[in-house]
């Protein structure tokens, strides 16, 4: 069991000034989640009949994306390719202060207290991450070969879960993390490549009209990914970029 | 794409920051190739402006294209560290830095440093409105750059502002020279960590390299 100090960013809406808050953590068990925690301690506030903090979650198992909080400075936390929700408490110590931010960027308008509205991701999405292509009914296996290495490469990109903790990381506020493993993912495979060259520029323009900001190589996202998504994929975009510039001369 | 579309895109911003640094690092190293002629004494460095001096065309040429690449570079340079910073207009109350190093964070300072250090250097030997008065002509009727340097290198404020200019342009180069690589699409996560590396390593080589011809006249080596 354990004590901790929160100091909670609390806002109310995207026009409120917002603040930190401060709270104790009482009796925390080292097996909880970070989630669970924050759980307990809104217990306690809604018995003494205050607003409990917002905070978004949803699987509980890292693969959906949703929890989204920079802890103690960190997006997800201390701990490595780890999202919010499968941090737990036992890599913290009794005593320790945390302070619990939502994601930063203009991107970003904050919703409530560490919630922030990520469809501007949704809209990177939309301006071009699909196939619209006739890809016909299910292929036999085998009857589309795919290099070990572009199919390995296409997943690696794929296990991007769209959190957004790249642009929290980056001093930017850039979504170019993010939008690299969209546009790799497709692009290394040969139902995507046909619209590789279209689907790379609307995606970047998309990211830009979203109020994103450019990549300076600071590599902090690939720190932050909870996936371990590398920025490999970013020089891989901007290498589909030059080649649809060559292309469309 | 147009070429308007192309300059408005945000990678297609840096894509014009990676090829107008990559001239420009080119001319550092051919400048600190011309530099070494000094180490051949005057004979060396006399001839060499001699040289230059005989084909006026080439070198208006090569200064004209040189400034071009060099404003654009500060331009768009200005332009995205702007958008960037507008892109994350509230900070964290605690940030920690997990991969971003002080060079990478600062490029702007490093490059308005570095900018402010070439306006001098300028000012310095090339116009010679600083110290130097004027270029006098060696025993051989050669424009006698050798004297100039080892004048102006035995200035105490020049050589302080000499050595700044360069631990700037040092940082600079530390993180443009491998960004470039990122920003071109060449690097693949293999080369990644080697070029990290490397990167450094010639941002120390050129940053040596460069000091060493003041240090070497401090010494009273070449005189
Ligand atoms: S709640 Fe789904 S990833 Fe954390």
């Amino acid at each position: 069991m354990m004590n901790l100090t929160l100091l909670v960013w609390r806002q109310k809406n995207a026009n409120d000034k917002g603040r930190f808050e401060k709270y104790e953590a009482k009796n925390i068990n080292h097996e909880m989640s970070f989630l669970e925690m924050l759980d307990v301690v809104n217990e306690e506030l809604i018995k003494e009949g205050k607003e409990p903090i917002a905070f978004d979650h949803d699987c509980r198992e890292g693969i959906c994306g949703m929890c989204s909080q920079v802890i103690n400075g960190v997006p997800h936390g201390p701990l490595e390719k780890t999202t919010v929700c499968q941090l737990h408490m036992r890599h913290f110590k009794d005593g320790d202060v945390i302070y619990i931010e939502p994601w930063r960027a203009k991107a970003f308008p904050i919703i409530k207290d560490l919630i922030v509205d990520r469809s501007a991701l949704d809209r990177i999405i939309q301006a071009g991450g699909y196939i619209s292509v006739h890809t016909g009914g299910v292929p036999d296996a085998n009857a589309i070969l795919i290099p070990k290495e572009d199919a390995d490469a296409a997943m690696d990109a794929a296990e991007c879960i769209g959190c957004g903790a790249c642009v929290a990381a980056c001093p930017n506020g850039s979504a170019m993390l993010f939008t690299a493993a969209k546009v790799m993912h497709l692009a290394k495979l040969p139902q995507g490549k046909i619209e590789a060259f279209r689907r790379v520029c609307l995606m970047t323009e998309a990211m830009q009209k979203e109020g994103f900001g450019a990549c300076s190589n600071h590599y902090e996202c690939q720190a932050a990914c909870p996936k371990g998504i590398k920025v490999s994929f970013i020089s891989g975009l901007n290498r589909e970029f030059i080649k649809a510039q060559l292309r469309s001369k | 794409m147009s070429i308007k579309g192309f300059l408005s895109n945000l990678v297609g911003k840096k894509i014009v920051m990676a090829v107008t640094g990559m001239f420009l690092l080119f001319f550092v190293l051919v400048h600190l190739l011309g530099n070494s002629s000094i180490y051949l004494g005057p004979d060396g460095i006399n001839n060499y402006t001699q040289k230059l001096q005989s084909m006026p065309l080439f070198v208006w040429l090569f200064r004209f294209f040189m400034i071009t690449v060099f404003i654009i570079h500060v331009y768009f340079g200005f332009l995205l560290y702007l958008e960037n910073k507008n892109a994350k207009p509230d900070k964290y109350a605690i940030k920690k830095s997990l991969r971003a190093t002080f060079a990478s964070k600062n490029m702007i300072w490093t490059g308005l440093v570095v900018f402010g250090f070439l306006l001098y250097h300028l000012l310095h030997f090339t116009f010679r409105v600083i110290s130097i008065e004027r270029l006098n002509l060696d025993f051989m009727q050669r424009p006698d750059v050798y004297s100039m340097v080892i004048q102006g290198m035995t200035e105490v404020p020049s050589i302080v502002l000499y050595f700044f200019g360069l631990l700037a342009l040092m940082f600079h180069i530390f993180h443009g020279f491998q960004s470039l690589f990122q920003t071109l699409g060449v690097l693949s996560e293999k080369m990644h960590p080697g070029l990290i590396n490397f990167s450094k390593l010639f941002a120390f080589f050129v940053f040596l390299s460069y000091s060493l011809i003041p240090a070497v006249i401090i010494a009273g080596i070449l005189r």
